[in-house]
């Protein structure tokens, strides 16, 4: 019986590293999501010369997917006025992540300390050369 | 007590494993961050054509702009100890091209882009 009890016990606390491996495996994913929507966000900023509304939304919209976040949360900013071909673009976007620790409240870790801020700060060169083809 | 051995031994080698996983995971976001700068540096060097020889009708890079502005980006995206380096290949004018390798460590990535004319 006491070896059952202490097996048991033992198990437990195994078993949170275990998940927690796969919770490092989850959130290097997602990262990596989100980085591919960044890339992809860039591409049209590219063409488009500025970051625009329709293009802030969108990106928004796929993050939002991927974190299971508010859109409110992700935050786009960087260089909203057009420019031209060979000038540089500024972009930084900054996305909460959530749920790092699997057993956070095994060790007593709050939401709040439970979460990270995630920053993508990067320039682009614009291929826009001021005519709606692009 | 053998309980605990065991546990033990079976906790070390997690934490291994998960140290393992980590540096795995840091150097394939180091890799990514190093193969975006070198994108981000060739495509902005592409845009560089020497105008002169555009006028010519010659498809050739002005490498002194195309090298300064791919400098520029890998300082700007991957930090001052990446290290890059270009390579022209504009004499064939069916596709002229240029190559950009940009260097961390152990870590390099390489990119290549075509030339892009006025109004691509």
């Amino acid at each position: 019986m006491k070896n059952l009890i202490t097996s048991i016990a033992c198990i437990m606390i195994l078993l949170v590293f275990v998940l927690q491996f796969t919770q490092n495996q989850v959130i290097h994913n997602r990262i990596s999501a989100v980085d591919q929507a960044v890339n992809s966000f860039k591409e049209v900023v590219k063409q488009e010369g500025c970051i625009t509304k329709d293009n802030e939304d969108e990106l928004k919209g796929e993050i939002v997917g991927i974190l299971n976040c508010s859109e409110n949360e992700v935050e786009v900013d960087g260089d909203r006025r057009p420019v031209y071909r060979g000038s540089r673009i500024h972009y930084i976007v900054t996305v909460p992540v959530e749920g790092i620790i699997t057993a956070a409240a095994f060790w007593a870790i709050s939401d709040d300390e439970d979460r990270f801020y995630y920053t993508t700060d990067r320039y682009t060169t614009s291929e826009y050369i001021g005519r709606d083809g692009r | 007590m053998k309980n605990m051995i065991i546990t033990i031994g079976a906790l070390l080698l997690i934490i291994t494993i998960m140290s393992f996983q980590t540096e795995c995971n840091t150097l394939l976001r180091e890799k990514k961050l190093l193969k975006f700068a070198a994108d981000e540096a060739a495509a902005s060097a592409a845009l560089c054509c020497s105008e002169e020889a555009f006028g010519d009708g010659v498809l050739t890079f002005d490498r002194e702009k195309a090298g300064a502005l791919a400098a520029l980006m890998v300082r700007l995206n991957a930090g001052d100890d990446a290290k890059m380096s270009i390579e022209y290949y504009d004499n064939d004018q069916k596709t002229p091209y240029l190559v950009v390798r940009v260097a961390r460590g152990r870590i390099t990535a390489v990119s290549e882009y075509e030339h892009v004319s006025y109004g691509m």
